[in-house]
C-alpha cells in the first residue's frame, strides 16, 4: 500500500520538532495540536529533556511518552511524569525555562503579537482574552514559535494594534530585551524566520503545492523573499513513522486547521478511533 | 472565631473596596460570594481578578467601577463573557489590562511590604503605553532597564478552597494558582470552602490560618466552574449563564432566580 504523500500539517509538526535539540532543557508549552505534537516528536527524536505541559488531574502535568487520542486535559495516568501548580510555572517563565508555541490575533513585520485587542489601545472594537502571558514569555522565553493555522492579511498585518509580545524591534536590538525572540512562525502556507540583520519576517520555505506569490498575496506586510526560496523539506522516515505509528496516528494535528462542521466531522472520526489506515489511505 | 455564614461575610464588605478574587478562569472561583455581591447594595468596586464569570457577572450585575485583569478567559469552557466584552469596548468600565505576571507582581511587593516589584515583564508592549503610572527604573548595579510594578494591597482576598478549619487553614488540592500569594498581599481575606473540618485537619495547608479573617462554608460554591476533585466545569452550567448574559432582562432574571 502506498502512503500518501506528507501533509502540510505533518510538515509543520516536524518543523516544530526539529526547532529543539539535545541541550535544551526546558518545558514547552503549546497552545495547539500541532504544537503538543510537536513537542511529543521532539522528545522523541531530538530533544529528549524537554518537557512538555498540558492541565491534568486538577492542576498542570509535565508528560512523557504522550499518544494520541485522548482528551485534552485527561491525559492517560501513564503519560504523567510529575504535576506542577501554577505558581511554579511563573518561576519557570522568569527563569528561561518556559517555551511557548503561540497562535497570534495579529503578527507584524518585526513580530510583534497582538492577542489583546483590535480597533484603538484606548477603545478597542474587539477585545481578546487579554495579552495573557505573553508579554511575559516574549521577555523570558528560551525561544517563541509561532503557528498561524490560516495565513492571511487580517493575521500577518504591517503594524499590530497592540504589542501583547515583544518583536525584534529596538528594545531587542539595544539589548534591553534580551530573552524571549520569536524565531521561527509555521503556517499553512509556509515556514518563516526573521532576517538577523533587519529583524523582519523573511520567507524561509513554502509548503508543497505553495507558491511564493501565494504567501505574498496573503501577507499584508513586505516580507524579506530571498532569491531562492526551498520547499518545506519533508518529513524523515523517522518522523514519518513516529507521527502516522506512534504519536498521532488519527492525525489531531488536522483540527487546528479546521472550523465549523468539517472540525465537528475530523473530531468524530478521532473520538470514533479512525486510524492511520483511514486517515493516511 | 472566623467562621461566618456568606451574607456575614458579604455584609463586612463596604462600598468602593478592592476585591483580589481567587482562582484561575473557570476553576476554583468563589463563585457564590460573586453572586452574593452581585446581588448585594455593594457598588463601585474595584475587581482585580484572572477573570472568568466572576468579572463578568459582577460587572453585569453594575458593581464594577475598575476591573483590574492578567486575563479574562475561559480556557475551553463555552461562553463570550459578553459584560467584560461590553465594558471594554464601550469604555462604561475601566479596565487596567496587565500580563499575567504584571497582575502577580503586584501582589509579590504588597505581600513583602515593598513598593514595587521589578520585572522584564511589560518591556517592549503597549501594557506601558496603556498604563502610564507603571514606570521603568534603572537597574543600579548595570544600568539595565525593568519594569517596576506598582504594589497592590487589595481591601478583600476572596479564594474558595476544598477544606477549611476554623482557624483559616485551608487545603487546596488542585492547583493553587497564585491564591497563596493572594492570601498574602490582601488586607482580609475571606474563604470560602467545600467543608469546614475539625482543627488538625488541615496539617498540609496551602494557605495558613494566620493569613486568614474570615471562613464561610459554602459547598459547591465554585460551580459551574471547577473545584478539583469535588466537580468538574460544568458545560451546561456555563452556556446557561452564557445565554442569561444575552440581553439586560435575562441577565436580571439569572441573578434573581
Amino acid at each position: 500500500m502506498a502512503k500518501k504523500p506528507p501533509t502540510f500539517q505533518e510538515l509543520n509538526v516536524c518543523e516544530i520538532a526539529r526547532s529543539f535539540g539535545e541541550d535544551d532543557n526546558f518545558v514547552i508549552s503549546a497552545a495547539s495540536n500541532s504544537g503538543i505534537v510537536g513537542a511529543v516528536l521532539a522528545q522523541e527524536l531530538y530533544a529528549p529533556n524537554v518537557s512538555f505541559y498540558m492541565g491534568a488531574k486538577g492542576k498542570g502535568a509535565i508528560l512523557r511518552n504522550v499518544r494520541y487520542p485522548f482528551i485534552v486535559g485527561k491525559p492517560p495516568e501513564g503519560f504523567i511524569e510529575t504535576l506542577m501548580d501554577m505558581d511554579e510555572v511563573f518561576d519557570a517563565v522568569g527563569r528561561g525555562k518556559w517555551c511557548m508555541i503561540m497562535q497570534p490575533v495579529q503578527l507584524d513585520k518585526y513580530g510583534y503579537m497582538n492577542l489583546s485587542l483590535v480597533g484603538d489601545i484606548k477603545k478597542p472594537h474587539r477585545v481578546f482574552v487579554g495579552s495573557r502571558g505573553v508579554p511575559d514569555n516574549t521577555v523570558n522565553a528560551p525561544r517563541i514559535l509561532y503557528f498561524v493555522p490560516s495565513h492571511n492579511s487580517k493575521v500577518f498585518v504591517e503594524k499590530v494594534d497592540f504589542k501583547s509580545g515583544v518583536g525584534h524591534g529596538e528594545e531587542r536590538k539595544s539589548g534591553k530585551v534580551k530573552f524571549g525572540a520569536p524565531v521561527k512562525v509555521l503556517t499553512n502556507l509556509c515556514i518563516m524566520d526573521f532576517e538577523e540583520k533587519t529583524g523582519q519576517m523573511r520567507l524561509k520555505s513554502v509548503h508543497s503545492g505553495v507558491t511564493v506569490d501565494d504567501v505574498k498575496e496573503n501577507t499584508g506586510f513586505d516580507l524579506i523573499i530571498p532569491d531562492k526560496v526551498p520547499e518545506t523539506p519533508p518529513p524523515t522516515d523517522d518522523e514519518m513513522r513516529y507521527i502516522r505509528e506512534i504519536i498521532d496516528p488519527t492525525g489531531i494535528s488536522r483540527l487546528d486547521y479546521l472550523r465549523g462542521e468539517d472540525f465537528q466531522k475530523v473530531l468524530n472520526e478521532i473520538m470514533g478511533g479512525t486510524t492511520y489506515d483511514h486517515v493516511y489511505k | 472565631m472566623k467562621i461566618v455564614q456568606l451574607n456575614e461575610a458579604v455584609e463586612s464588605i463596604e462600598n468602593g473596596a478592592s476585591i483580589l478574587i481567587g482562582g484561575w478562569g473557570p476553576y476554583r472561583k468563589p463563585m457564590s460570594f460573586v453572586k452574593a455581591v452581585a446581588l448585594s447594595s455593594l457598588k463601585d468596586l474595584t475587581v482585580l481578578a484572572y477573570a472568568g464569570i466572576d468579572l463578568d457577572m459582577l460587572i453585569g450585575a453594575g458593581k464594577v467601577k475598575k476591573g483590574i485583569y492578567g486575563f479574562s478567559a475561559l480556557e475551553g469552557a463555552p461562553g463570550a463573557l459578553a459584560n467584560f466584552k461590553g465594558a471594554r469596548t464601550d469604555g462604561s468600565v475601566e479596565m487596567k489590562e496587565l500580563s499575567e505576571y504584571m497582575f502577580l507582581a503586584q501582589f509579590k511587593a504588597a505581600a513583602e511590604r515593598l513598593p514595587f516589584y521589578p520585572t522584564r515583564s511589560g518591556l517592549g508592549t503597549d501594557l506601558l503605553t496603556v498604563n502610564p503610572e507603571i514606570k521603568t527604573i534603572e537597574d543600579p548595579y548595570d544600568g539595565q532597564t525593568l519594569v517596576a510594578i506598582p504594589a497592590y494591597s487589595p481591601d478583600y482576598a476572596v479564594i474558595h478552597v476544598n477544606e477549611a478549619d476554623e482557624m483559616g487553614n485551608s487545603r487546596i488540592i488542585g492547583d493553587r494558582y497564585i491564591d497563596v500569594l493572594f492570601a498574602r498581599a490582601a488586607k482580609k481575606v475571606i474563604i470560602t470552602c467545600e467543608r469546614i473540618v475539625p482543627v488538625g485537619k488541615v496539617q498540609d495547608s496551602a494557605i495558613k490560618g494566620i493569613w486568614v479573617d474570615k471562613v464561610v462554608e459554602s459547598p459547591r460554591a465554585a460551580r459551574p466552574g471547577a473545584c478539583y476533585p469535588d466537580y468538574e466545569v460544568s458545560e451546561k452550567g456555563f452556556k446557561f449563564y452564557n445565554e442569561a448574559t444575552k440581553d439586560a432582562d435575562a441577565f436580571n432574571k439569572f441573578l434573581n432566580r
